[in-house]
């Protein structure tokens, strides 16, 4: 999923000042910037100015990077605090982008597990926000508890807990759609 | 809290969250002879494994950045601010900035076979001159003074022929081998 060759190059290039550089980073991971905003926030204009928000801040702030942990990981950090000092996600929320629908299955069984998924999507969505953002990471981004921690600047037995009360909630409130 | 408290418990005494954490996370049941014959553990993992398999449904949606993101990103960036003169202002000044001559350069060398990636920054040195620092990602296989000589040609031969700009300096460094497909 993470593209990790390559980014130590494009990230001492882009250190020394060459944009083009930083526009091949963000064209590796402009999609799991915006995935994470999509995931935190729920509305796809919002994503969007988070995920645009996130990647100039990374430019800005490029010469902070000392590379102990991977690239992703500094940039899932800016973009979950940005998600977090967001306005709170609007609940209910506006349509989610339409979810693939396979063919090849009964049509029925698709839209109701595209009807359970917008669902689950606004479950996440209703999550307290910092186990919102380490339920993201570790479910939909699948980073390791210790990637987590860093992502978040939280201790991992922090990461571990908030993961644990998000899955709860997650089923508890799973009642209400299942 | 309460709702989401992670020590809450089934009728049998299982820890709801360790049941949560043996379907999200792959793990061993703690106690699987008691799992197989409880119905309060069965009913649970039925609805966790349910849940679940949606969760790894929302994680593998295909979503994709907006198609207009990168630009809007790549407008906002403040890049080298600097130019380049020309001598020749017989009637009127013509200036190249360092990025447009950066950019020149960099398509010079990545039109060689095997450059896989080159970053260019350009400096103006003086009137009609300017400076490159070019580091380069390279595929394996040629020699790699023969490559950067070559380079360096090309890039000055060609800036000069489009630009009318001389390149004074080429300071070049091969950091990377390319993996195939990296870049």
């Amino acid at each position: 999923m993470v593209v990790e060759a390559g980014d130590r190059f494009l990230v001492a290039a882009a250190q020394a000042g060459d944009p083009h550089a930083f526009e091949a980073l963000v064209r590796r991971h402009q999609g799991a910037v915006y995935r994470v905003a999509l995931r935190m926030l729920g509305s796809e204009v919002d994503a969007e100015d988070a995920a645009q928000e996130a990647l100039v801040q990374a430019w800005r702030a490029l010469s902070t990077f000392r590379g102990e942990s991977a690239f992703s990981t500094w940039l899932y950090r800016i973009v979950t605090n940005r998600c977090l000092k967001a306005r709170a996600a609007r609940y209910p929320m506006e349509a989610l982008p339409d979810v693939l629908i396979d063919r090849d299955s009964d049509p029925a069984e698709a839209v109701a597990q595209s009807e359970r998924l917008d669902a689950l999507a606004r479950g996440v969505l209703a999550l307290p926000t910092e186990q919102r953002a380490a339920l993201v990471l570790r479910e939909l981004e699948g980073l390791s508890y210790e990637q987590i921690a860093q992502a978040l600047g939280v201790t991992v037995p922090a990461v571990k807990g908030r993961i644990h009360r998000a899955r709860l909630g997650l089923l508890k409130a799973s009642d209400t759609w299942r | 809290m309460a709702l989401t408290d992670p020590s809450e418990r089934l009728p049998c005494g299982t820890k709801l969250a360790a049941l949560i954490t043996q379907v999200a996370e792959g793990a061993p049941a703690a106690d699987p002879a008691h799992q197989a014959r409880c119905p309060y553990c069965q009913a649970s993992l039925g609805r966790i494994r349910e849940l679940w398999s949606d969760v790894r449904a929302l994680a593998d949606e295909p979503v994709r950045a907006p198609r207009g993101l990168l630009d809007e990103v790549m407008a906002r960036l403040s890049g080298p601010a600097g130019a380049v003169t020309l001598r020749d202002a017989t009637r009127g000044h013509t200036q190249i900035s360092e990025a447009v001559l950066a950019g020149v350069a960099r398509r010079i060398a990545q039109a060689m076979p095997a450059v896989a990636f080159a970053s260019v920054l350009a400096h103006a040195a003086g009137p009609g001159t300017v400076a490159l620092r070019v580091r380069l990602v390279v595929a394996y296989g040629p020699s790699l003074p023969v490559l950067a000589a070559a380079v360096r040609e090309q890039i000055v031969t060609h800036v000069r022929r489009l630009t009318d700009v001389q390149v004074t300096e080429v300071e070049l460094s091969v950091d990377d081998l390319a993996a195939p497909g990296t870049y």
